[in-house]
C-alpha cells in the first residue's frame, strides 16, 4: 500500500506547484498592467482625437474612427524641435554620457582596485550622497556656476551632468569590477601588458555589460532633466526638449493655462525614441552580461 | 641563461612578515618547488619573482640582471595561476596568443606558435571555444600552453593542479614533469602538497612562516630534514615527535623522554625533540628489549598501506605497517633503529646531530 500514497503526495506537491505557478503569474500580469497602462495611456491619447477632459473609460478601447496624426504634426511642424530642443537636449545627454561614463569608468576602477587612505569613507561617502534628492542641488550649484559664469552654458550643465553619473555609474562600476578576479589583470601583466593595456584589453571587455546600462543611465538623467535645466537655461537657445515639453503644451486661455495632453503625449512619445535607440544600440551589452559567465574559471 | 637569485628578500603588508629574509638559487633549467602550508609566504615569494609583488628589502635576480625595478612585462617569466586566470572573454585561441600579441610577434608566427603549442597539449580542438565551455582539465591545459608559447626564460607555476581531481592531478603532475625533462627550463613551483613536490621538485625549498627552513633536493627534505617544522610536514603519515631531555648522569649522556632512555651525545645538554618516521617505528605482538608497551587506538587502512595509530602512557605514535591484522586495544610492543631517529633543538627547531644507541 505504499504506492499509491507515494503517487498521491506526488500529486499533491504536482498540485501545489500549480497552484503557486497561477498564483506568481497572476501577481506578474497585474504588476505589467500597472508599468504598461500610462504608456498606453500616453500614447493613445497621442493619436486621439478626442480632448482629454472628454475621455472615458471607452473611448481607451482602440478605435481607428478615433484616430488622428494632428498632435504629431503639430509638434514636428515646427523646425525649432530638431534645431534647438532635441540638438541641445542630444547635446547635454551624450556629452554628459560620454566624460560621465569615462569619470565613473576611472571611479569604479579606482575604488575597486587601489588602495589609498580614505578609500572606505569615501565609498561611504559616495552612497550617503545617492539618498539625497537632486532638487537639492540646484540652489547651491546656481550660486557656484553664476560665480563661475557658466549659467546658460553648454559646459555649465554638461559638468554638473556628468558629475552625477559619478555617483550612481561609479558604484555600480565598482561593485561590477570586483566581481571580475584580480588574476586575470596580473596574467595580462605577466603576459606582456602595461597596465593601460590589462585595463583596456581585459577591464574593459569584461564590463561592456555595466558599461552599456552606465551609458543608458548617464544619458538619460541629463536627457529628460528638467529642474536644473529650467534653472540654468535662461537664454532661448539652449533650451531643451524636457523644457520645451512643458510650454508647448501650453494653453494660455481666458480662465488661465491650461495643457493641451494631445500634444504633450505626442511631444513625450518622441522624445523616448532617442532613449530607445540608444537602448537598442546598447543592449547587446547590456544583456550580454547574463551569457558572459566563467568570469571565475 | 635563466638563474633566479632570491637575496635576502623580506616582504611585509603592514605589521605582518609574509616573507622573511628567503635567499635562494634557482639554477638554469632547474624545477625548485616551494613548498609549504597555507599562507606561510611561498606565493607571495613566487609573486615577487614575476614582479607582480614588489619585495620590501632585498633583490631580485634573473640572469645576470637584477629586476627589482623591472615590470612584470619586462621579466621575461611566464606563470600558471591556481585559479588559471584565463581571459573568459577571449576563445581559446585568443587566450593563448594574448602574450605574443602583447609582445608584438608577427601574425603568421603566432598562428604557428599556437598550433604548435594547442597539438603539444592536446587541446588544438578547442582553439575556438570560450574559457566558460571548457571542463577543468582543458581550462589547466591552456594555461599551460598560454605560459609555453611565450617560451619565457621562467616558468612561475602557482598551485597549478589544485583545482583538479586527485585522479587528474596525478596524471598532470607527470605530464609537467615531462614537459620540464623536455624543455629543460627553469621553473618555480608552489604548492602546500608534499607529494607533488617530491615527485616533481629537482630542489625543494621549504617555507614556514615566511622562513626558509631547508633547500635541498627531495630525497635530502626526506632522509635529513634541517628543521622540526620539515620533517614534520613533509611524510605522511607525521614524523612522530617526542620531547625529551638531554642530561648528563654519571654514567654518561643520556636522551630521555618519560618512556625512553638512550645514550646519546654530540650536543650541549637541554630539550630535544626525537623525531621518528611511522615508517621506521617497529611493531611486534611480543615484548623485546626496549620496547614499549601500547595498544591500538585504531587503524588506517589505504589499500597498499596501514597506518597503525598507537597509545602509550604519555602520549600517542603512529606506525606504519604492512599486515592490517591489528584490532582496536590490542596491546603491541613498539621499538626503532636509533639510527633512523632524528633530533631537533625544541627552542630553534633546528636539526641536531646525535650519535645514539640504547
Amino acid at each position: 500500500m505504499k504506492l499509491p500514497s507515494f503517487f498521491g503526495s506526488m500529486k499533491k506537491r504536482l498540485k501545489g506547484r500549480i497552484v503557486s505557478r497561477i498564483l506568481s503569474h497572476f501577481a506578474l500580469i497585474v504588476a505589467t498592467l500597472f508599468a504598461l497602462f500610462p504608456i498606453y495611456f500616453i500614447f493613445w491619447t497621442s493619436i486621439l482625437k478626442i480632448q482629454l477632459a472628454a475621455i472615458t473609460l471607452s473611448s481607451l478601447i482602440p478605435n481607428l474612427a478615433l484616430i488622428t496624426l494632428y498632435n504629431y504634426n503639430y509638434v514636428l511642424s515646427d523646425p525649432t524641435f530638431f534645431t534647438i530642443y532635441l540638438k541641445n537636449s542630444l547635446i547635454f545627454g551624450l556629452s554628459a554620457a560620454g566624460v560621465g561614463l569615462v569619470l565613473a569608468l576611472f571611479t569604479g576602477y579606482a575604488l575597486s582596485r587601489f588602495t589609498f587612505p580614505g578609500r572606505k569613507p569615501f565609498i561611504y561617502f559616495i552612497i550617503a550622497l545617492m539618498q539625497f534628492p537632486g532638487t537639492m542641488l540646484v540652489i547651491p550649484y546656481f550660486f557656484m556656476f553664476k560665480e563661475l559664469n557658466l549659467i546658460n552654458t553648454y559646459l555649465g550643465l554638461i559638468i554638473p551632468y556628468s558629475a552625477g553619473s559619478i555617483v550612481f555609474t561609479g558604484i555600480l562600476v565598482k561593485n561590477y569590477i570586483d566581481s571580475i578576479p584580480e588574476d586575470l589583470e596580473e596574467a595580462a601583466l605577466v603576459d606582456g601588458e602595461t597596465r593601460t593595456g590589462a585595463f583596456t584589453k581585459v577591464i574593459i571587455p569584461l564590463i561592456k555589460p555595466i558599461l552599456g546600462l552606465g551609458i543608458l543611465l548617464a544619458f538619460i538623467g541629463p536627457y529628460t532633466d528638467f529642474i536644473l535645466a529650467r534653472a540654468f537655461i535662461t537664454g532661448n537657445s539652449l533650451q531643451t526638449l524636457a523644457l520645451r515639453l512643458y510650454s508647448v503644451s501650453s494653453i494660455s486661455s481666458s480662465g488661465g493655462a491650461a495643457i493641451d495632453y494631445g500634444v504633450f503625449s505626442a511631444f513625450s512619445f518622441l522624445m523616448g525614441i532617442p532613449i530607445l535607440i540608444i537602448y537598442l544600440i546598447f543592449q547587446k551589452y547590456i544583456i550580454g552580461g547574463l551569457t558572459l559567465g566563467g568570469v571565475k574559471g | 641563461m635563466a638563474t633566479v637569485r632570491l637575496e635576502h628578500i623580506t616582504k611585509k603588508f603592514g605589521e605582518t612578515t609574509a616573507v622573511d629574509d628567503i635567499s635562494l638559487t634557482v639554477n638554469d633549467g632547474e624545477f625548485v618547488v616551494l613548498l609549504g602550508p597555507s599562507g606561510c609566504g611561498k606565493t607571495t615569494t613566487l609573486r615577487i619573482v614575476s614582479g607582480l609583488e614588489v619585495q620590501s628589502e632585498g633583490h631580485v635576480y634573473i640572469g645576470d640582471r637584477v629586476v627589482d625595478d623591472v615590470e612584470p612585462k619586462d621579466r621575461n617569466v611566464a606563470m600558471v595561476f591556481q585559479s588559471y586566470a584565463l581571459y573568459p572573454h577571449l576563445k581559446i585561441y585568443d587566450n593563448i596568443a594574448f602574450g605574443l600579441k602583447a609582445r608584438h610577434v608577427p601574425r603568421a608566427e603566432i598562428i604557428k606558435k599556437v598550433n604548435e603549442t594547442a597539438k603539444m597539449l592536446q587541446i588544438h580542438q578547442l582553439l575556438d571555444r570560450k574559457p566558460a565551455a571548457l571542463s577543468g582539465g582543458q581550462r589547466q591545459r591552456v594555461a599551460l600552453a598560454r605560459a609555453l608559447v611565450r617560451d619565457p626564460e621562467v616558468f612561475l607555476l602557482d598551485e597549478p593542479l589544485s583545482n583538479l581531481d586527485a585522479k587528474l592531478r596525478a596524471a598532470t603532475r607527470i605530464e609537467i614533469k615531462n614537459l620540464h625533462l623536455r624543455l629543460r627550463k627553469t621553473m618555480i613551483y608552489v604548492t602546500h602538497d608534499q607529494v607533488e613536490a617530491m615527485t616533481l621538485a629537482d630542489k625543494i625549498a621549504v617555507i614556514n612562516q615566511g622562513k626558509l627552513l631547508q633547500f635541498a633536493s627531495p630525497m635530502d627534505v626526506f632522509m635529513k630534514p634541517a628543521h622540526r617544522f620539515v620533517g614534520d610536514f613533509v611524510g605522511y603519515p607525521s614524523m612522530n615527535m617526542l620531547g625529551g631531555e638531554l642530561e648528563e648522569t654519571s654514567a654518561g649522556t643520556f636522551f630521555f623522554t618519560p618512556v625512553i632512555r638512550m645514550k646519546a651525545s654530540g650536543a650541549q645538554t637541554g630539550k630535544y625533540f626525537l623525531g621518528i618516521r611511522p615508517e621506521d617505528i617497529v611493531v611486534s605482538k611480543s615484548s623485546s628489549e626496549n620496547s614499549l608497551e601500547c595498544s591500538v587506538r585504531g587503524l588506517e587502512r589505504t589499500g597498499s598501506d596501514n597506518y597503525l595509530f598507537l597509545d602509550y602512557s604519555e602520549g600517542g605514535i603512529v606506525a606504519s605497517v604492512t599486515s592490517p591484522d591489528y584490532s582496536v586495544g590490542e596491546k603491541v610492543y613498539v621499538t626503532f633503529d636509533p639510527v633512523n631517529a632524528h633530533f631537533f633543538d625544541a627552542a630553534t627547531g633546528a636539526a641536531v646531530q646525535l650519535s645514539a644507541s640504547f
